[in-house]
């Protein structure tokens, strides 16, 4: 099984966001935030949520700075190897102990409430093969399947929310607090944000052309707006008995099926649960794999899956075993690793945005990557060494750029190059600014000589280096008679 | 078979479902059914028993769903007993006496002996807060008998006609008699910043003991399954007092008509009714007039004075004429196109406005603050309450403190 990753565009990016963003806070968090400072927590709460958007709009400026790298690429660039691999590291762990913490609450509350005598193997046996199949496909995937459930999951919550509402029969105390427990209780449940992180992961896999980003941001504004109305409505329903109620988004729907009395309502919550639970669970497994492989370049990337399902079992089976540890653990320990997202992530983009190193454009791997059945047949067929196709690393922008300027046409080489892969590398090509649509592709036949007549370069260095790069064992010699 | 077999094995995803189909449809079929596993309690009433080696013993009696298979529908409800030094060690107890785990989801209400409740609730309820499956719209009541007495006419209820008493407390709730007593709304309260609970206290009686009935028992076979009361009654439950409780401890219990009169503070109902008497105008001569209650606003609004603050209470009450009671003759009139004169709107509104103020004084008397004017004046002005608060000799003793203006307003339906 080997795990595949294509790019993703804005508008599952935004999906994955919203959905995201919902992870750990709509279940403990809303009791436990009451408990530390009553109605004065939304305010923390609205201070976090703002907290993550800021790390959204942190992520668009890395962006914009570093539009086709990839994160690890520009942390090794400016910060060297070591630094990399700790800070990867250290997002391993991170995802990890989340992903634990979500399991943990999601697994107990459906233990408490519906599956009484379910042991916690037989929930992981329901858990782990699909978020792995998930996560193992890759992202363009896990997107289209979040696209699928959109729908679903956004109406949802939007009835929950508005069902919620209709319960609200309360009287709340405002202004009870003092302004250090507010601090204090924002800070004691810190753990549940910082997972916008994830972007920085998976930011040279996202496709966003101009004029899209108002799609992640309003979807972000739309989640986290989500978050703060449950967490209200969860509060504004129960007020003083918050702490009796664990489970606000279950609550909210469950106090209007107690006192509407309809039904069996608040099993819509429970859908929703589910559907988020594995969404949640899977966007984390694809963080540790992503950040797994950075740390571990050379072991293959389905051994991250292997690890994180050891060390996720581990956990859940024999430390995080209850609830209360569960709290213990996303209060007392987990709060610490905040300081990845919120604190070393801006620090890390400040000193490379000072530093301002040109990076090598990775883009061409990533064209390698995404067609690789492609090139390899290409490969194959021609027999070309594979330093000499013209996907290889070496291959320098100036050469396309050469080609934009005097609109010449780019040579392949290969005999067996589809038409749907010259469209798709011309686009990529067009999308990073390296040749017009004037420029077309062409197949270079096996036999034929390479015309850089045809090309007309003006630029002397592109010239030597098309005579260093595109030597082909056969023709050495003709091109080189070429040349002179 | 072959095609369905590679394409088994080149997806894996295919073959875990397969496998899960598999295991869970064998653990299913295996499995007991959830009826025979557990006992479905619908109402738990708490009792003091005797104390043994100078340890409290609490009993416990669960009035239990059992399920019994019948060509007709017929809900049988069995009475088990429990003792223990906790109620968590009764309800073990009383586990191992019916032979099934006890199930608490279905719990409709707890009844609380009033040996218990002059005791300290809490630590009754502590294990009814942590347990998750107790739904928070359980009703909490008390009764002036033993709980298990109670239970016993509940259960008779229950099996014998539709009427479950759980739902007496929700139906009266709605009346301006009565108040809502759910572990919801009792601990919103002892938890609030009044520390103040309110808890209805239901009786059960001989028929011909009735003061005001509110449900019939006995009832024939069957065909009288519609709730209304035959001439061959036996017991029935009654609603005596709400219990008002102060932190845990109970500090007085009020009546029908004090309750009428607190809640006219409150405005917490939509049902009940307003008699006014000896109404003399050109319509009646020294006739009783009682009106129906369709619907009531209130709203409440301070200002300080002096650092004191001046709480207004404005409410609108729409009333129907329903009832004339008078000596002369019936009046002739289209009962529809009735108009209410000066008069009795004038009367009307001092009654309210009576009522309210020997409400306030109820409050004040006992120092129970059960419409949270505290919230009320606290989300105001918090800075002006807590100087005002500052200021008191005794910071509890604030209802006594705090100066009230009632505004009534009559409208006729």
């Amino acid at each position: 099984m080997k795990v595949l990753d294509r790019s993703i565009n804005a508008w599952q990016l935004g999906i994955l966001i919203f959905i995201l963003l919902f992870a750990n806070k709509i279940l403990v968090l809303p009791s436990l935030l009451f408990e530390g400072a009553k109605m004065e927590s939304l305010f923390a709460l609205l201070f976090l949520c703002a907290c993550e958007f800021g790390l959204v709009v942190l992520f668009y400026f890395a962006k914009k700075k570093f539009p086709t790298q990839s994160f690890s690429k520009i942390v090794r660039e400016h910060l060297g190897n070591i630094t990399k691999i700790m800070f990867y590291f250290l997002i391993m762990i991170f995802f990890l102990a989340k992903a634990v913490l979500l399991y943990n609450v999601t697994y107990i509350f459906f233990r408490n409430l519906i599956y009484k005598d379910t042991s916690n193997f037989l929930i992981l046996f329901c858990f782990l093969p699909i978020i792995n199949h998930l996560a193992i496909c890759g992202l363009r995937v896990l997107g289209r399947t979040t696209q699928i459930f959109f729908p679903i999951i956004f109406g949802i919550l939007f009835f929950c929310i508005v069902v919620g509402v209709f319960g609200i029969n309360n009287r709340p105390l405002f202004f009870s607090s003092s302004f250090m427990s507010i601090l204090e209780t924002g800070a004691r449940h810190i753990s549940p944000f910082g997972d916008m992180m994830f972007l920085f992961l998976i930011m040279d896999r996202v496709e966003i052309k101009k004029g899209q980003w108002k799609i992640i941001f309003s979807s972000t504004a739309i989640s986290l707006l989500f978050v703060f109305a449950i967490n209200l409505v969860f509060m504004l329903s129960y007020t003083f008995t918050c702490f009796m109620h664990p489970y606000a988004i279950f609550e909210i729907m469950s106090f209007v099926k107690e006192y509407g009395g309809l039904g069996r309502i608040d099993i819509i919550s429970m859908v929703l649960i589910i559907l988020l639970a594995y969404f949640h669970l899977t966007i984390y497994l694809k963080c540790f794999m992503l950040s797994f492989h950075e740390v571990f370049r050379k072991i293959d990337m389905i051994y991250s899956v292997l690890s994180f399902n050891f060390f996720f079992i581990i956990i859940v089976v024999f430390f995080i075993v209850n609830l209360e540890s569960a709290i213990v653990f996303g209060q007392e320990i987990l709060p610490y690793s905040i300081i990845l997202p919120y604190a070393i992530l801006p620090i890390i983009l400040l000193i490379c945005c000072i530093k301002n190193k040109n990076i090598k454009n990775d883009n061409f791997r990533k064209i390698i990557k995404n067609n690789k059945k492609d090139i390899k047949n290409m490969q194959k067929n021609a027999n070309f060494n594979k330093k000499t196709t013209i996907f290889s690393k070496q291959i320098k922008k100036s050469i396309f750029l050469t080609l934009k300027k005097t609109n010449k046409n780019l040579y392949i080489f290969s005999k067996n190059i589809t038409t749907k892969f010259k469209a798709k590398l011309k686009k990529v090509l067009i999308d990073l600014n390296l040749i017009n649509s004037k420029n077309k592709i062409l197949k270079l036949k096996k036999k034929e000589v390479f015309d850089f007549e045809k090309l007309n370069f003006k630029n002397y260095y592109s010239k030597i280096f098309m005579q260093k790069h595109f030597k082909i064992c056969k023709r050495k010699r003709e091109m080189s008679e070429v040349t002179k | 078979m072959k095609f369905f077999c590679q394409q088994l094995i080149k997806t894996p995803m295919l073959l875990v479902f397969v496998f899960m189909l598999i295991f869970y449809g064998i653990v299913a079929v295996a499995m007991p059914a959830e009826i025979n596993q557990y006992a479905v309690v619908t109402a738990i009433g708490i009792d003091k028993a005797e104390e043994e080696e100078n340890n409290e013993i609490y009993e416990l009696t669960l009035l239990t769903f059992v399920p019994v298979a019948q060509q007709s529908f017929t809900e049988k409800y069995k009475l088990v007993n429990g003792k223990g030094r906790s109620v968590s060690e009764a309800m073990d107890i009383a586990s191992l006496n019916i032979g099934r785990e006890i199930g608490l989801s279905h719990l409709k209400m707890i009844v609380l002996s009033k040996e218990i409740v002059q005791e300290g609730v809490f630590k009754f309820l502590d294990y009814l807060i942590r347990d998750i499956q107790i739904s928070s719209s359980t009703k909490i009541v008390t009764t002036d008998t033993l709980a298990k007495e109670f239970l016993k006419t509940a259960q008779k209820l229950d099996n014998e006609s539709s009427i479950k008493v759980s739902e007496h407390i929700l139906f009266n709730s709605e009346y301006i008699y009565s108040t809502e007593s759910t572990l919801e709304t009792f601990f919103k309260g002892e938890f609030g910043p009044t520390h103040v609970g309110l808890m209805a206290c239901l009786s059960s009686k001989s028929s011909d003991e009735q003061t005001m009935p509110t449900a019939g028992s006995d009832l024939s076979n069957g065909s009288g399954g519609d709730g209304q009361q035959s001439s061959s009654a036996e017991e029935i439950i009654t609603q005596c007092h709400v219990y008002v409780f102060k932190n845990e401890e109970l500090v007085v219990m009020l009546g029908e008509r004090e309750m009428k009169k607190v809640n006219f503070v409150l405005g917490d109902y939509s049902n009940g009714s307003i008699v006014v008497k000896n109404i003399t105008d050109n319509h009646f001569n020294d006739a009783n007039l009682t009106f129906e209650i369709f619907d009531n606003t209130i709203s409440y609004h301070i200002v300080y004075q002096n650092g004191i603050p001046v709480v207004n209470i404005d409410t609108s009450l729409t009333l129907r004429l329903s009832e004339i009671e008078q000596e002369s003759e019936p009046l002739q009139e289209n009962v529809e196109l009735y108009v209410v004169s000066q008069t009795v709107t004038n009367a009307l509104e001092k009654k309210v406005r009576n009522s309210m103020a020997d409400g306030i004084n109820i409050m004040r008397e006992h120092q129970v603050d059960i419409a949270d004017f505290y919230t009320i004046l606290h989300n105001n002005n918090p800075k002006a309450f807590h100087k005002f608060l500052d200021s008191l000799e005794d910071s509890d003793d604030y209802l006594n403190h705090i100066v009230f203006k009632v505004s009534v307003r009559i409208y006729e339906k």
